[in-house]
């Protein structure tokens, strides 16, 4: 015999997907957008920052003089990075509170008759998963002349290579 | 109508009205629901606008030169002048950003009032810096210090002092400063050794331009331009040279519809100063009191050529006459012609707070 036995459970069950579905869209679509603009401005920050650094290491201050950061990287002197990049990164006017305490670490790709390899130039403290950005200059080795172990394989010579610099705050 | 021991086949179940009824509803909620969220958003970015607004003031003041670019010539008591720069940006060009003109930096933070708009002659604080840097309907309070790396220098601020508490826009900037060259120091020869009555200071603006990059460029037509001309001697009979005439010329003629004015043309800043052993004002009208007897200063004030409408195509010449010989040769102003310190950089940071 045929009855309508049933189908309200089939109902029901459809109403309770439909409600469970639209719940979970609804509470991760809500927390994702405020969490994204939210790290993407201090991203930014950190990014300008990191670059504005760079960009300044590698303007000489006489016209003619061989770049701060050029200078460095042809040397292998990672001391004076160190020191210069984290005293640009820390610098401030004074007027106001400033959190600063920055870590990085840098890197040279550069290519050479094997391709392109890397070579890892400095870090002040090992990166495992702190929200980090990457910024990265061109730098200008004019009459490079390395050490056999400081960029390997890397011919002398008027060389550029790209130094990808990785930062993040403490 | 319930009977005892009978079972009630409908116990437990929802009526489908109910549930028709209550699915319109949820509908209606997650719909409600989704606009409240986006709602929030825009009440959770005051906070994220802030930092957009300090980013944007960091742009302006870092990357552009402004509007015009040569703002910083423009003369603060006149209205109309305050009123032709429509941007505050701190940049010697567009294509060298993070490379600021010392002028322009000494003219944002220092020729401003303390605070409203009662001082003659500087920018209104805050009403200036809100139309022209900042810009928006908010009125946004702001603080924008500078500092260079050197340790002795003080931090130049203008706007209000940070707040410790409340929420914030901020961001830091690293820069440089053009320092411009010094003054340009010339000899004049004894008499013996001397054939010329005149001599002329030659400035090149399109060769000054076209050999060195703006950074490090001399450039004598936003710049100070200083000339010491020193080492006089008397002449056989005992007597100190007295200058006879000043003028500037530019060439070609024919291009540019030149000729030549004298160095008391104008009264009012900028203008043409000649000192004499620096005490005495040169005087066109009065020969004799010019006579030198250690050294003449020549300053041009900055924007003194855009003044009078030479550009950097042109050839100007700076001439002075004398009463007698002083000199064998003419002089140029460029990279190679004294001891003048040629412009150099100078590492500083730039922060802004916005609230």
């Amino acid at each position: 015999m045929v009855t309508d036995d049933g189908q309200l459970y089939t109902i029901e069950g459809i109403a309770a997907a439909l409600m469970i579905v639209v719940t979970a869209y609804l509470v991760v679509s809500t927390t994702t957008v405020l969490t994204q603009q939210d790290v993407h401005i201090i991203d930014l920050q950190l990014q300008q920052l990191g670059n504005d650094a760079l960009a300044m290491m590698d303007t000489p201050n006489k016209y003619g003089d061989e770049s701060n950061l050029s200078s460095l990287v042809k040397g292998n002197k990672t001391n004076e990075f160190h020191n210069q990049f984290l005293a640009y990164l820390n610098v401030e006017s004074g007027s106001g509170m400033v959190s600063g305490n920055y870590e990085y670490n840098a890197t040279i790709y550069y290519r050479n008759i094997s391709g392109i390899n890397s070579f890892s130039f400095d870090e002040s403290q090992e990166y495992y998963r702190e929200n980090a950005v990457k910024v990265s200059r061109w730098v200008s080795l004019k009459e490079f002349n390395p050490s056999p172990q400081y960029i390997p394989y890397l011919e002398p010579g008027n060389r550029t290579v790209l130094l990808e610099v990785q930062l993040w705050r403490e | 109508m319930r009977f005892p021991r009978k079972v009630d086949r409908e116990e437990g179940l929802l009526s489908l009205d109910f549930l028709i009824g209550f699915t319109i509803f949820l509908i209606a909620l997650i719909f409600v629901g989704i606009m409240i969220s986006g709602l929030l958003v825009h009440l959770q970015s005051r906070t994220i606008d802030y930092d957009a607004v300090a980013y944007r003031t960091s742009v302006v003041l870092v990357e552009d030169p402004g509007e015009p670019a040569n703002w910083q010539l423009a003369d603060l008591k006149y209205p109309a002048e305050r009123a032709n720069v429509k941007r505050l940006g701190l940049a010697i060009q567009k294509n060298y950003p993070g490379i600021l003109l010392q002028d322009k930096v000494g003219k944002f933070f220092d020729d401003t009032s303390s605070t409203g708009c009662l001082a003659e002659g500087t920018f209104c604080n805050p009403e200036d810096y809100r139309e022209k840097l900042i810009f928006g309907d908010y009125p946004y309070h702001f603080n924008i210090s500078l500092k260079t790396l050197d340790s002795s220098s003080q931090t130049r601020s203008v706007g209000d002092p940070v707040p410790d508490q409340s929420r914030y826009g901020y961001i830091k900037r690293i820069v440089k400063i053009q320092k411009p060259d010094s003054i340009h120091i010339y000899n004049a020869t004894s008499e013996s050794e001397s054939c010329l009555k005149t001599t002329s200071f030659r400035f090149n603006i399109t060769k000054l331009y076209d050999d060195v990059p703006p950074p490090y460029r001399i450039d004598p037509l936003s710049q100070n331009v200083s000339i010491l001309f020193r080492n006089f001697s008397q002449n056989g009979t005992g007597a100190w040279p007295s200058i006879t005439d000043i003028q500037i010329c530019t060439y070609p003629i024919a291009l540019t519809g030149g000729g030549c004015i004298g160095a008391d043309a104008y009264d009012d800043s900028p203008r043409m100063i000649v000192t004499i052993d620096g005490n005495k004002e040169y005087n066109s009208g009065d020969p004799a009191a010019n006579t030198v007897t250690d050294y003449v200063s020549i300053n041009l004030e900055k924007g003194f050529f855009t003044r009078i409408g030479y550009d950097r195509f042109g050839t100007i010449d700076l001439i002075m006459t004398f009463d007698q010989n002083v000199t064998n040769q003419d002089y140029n102003y460029d990279y190679s012609s004294s001891a003048a310190s040629l412009p150099e950089l100078q590492s500083a940071v730039l922060e802004v707070w916005v609230w």
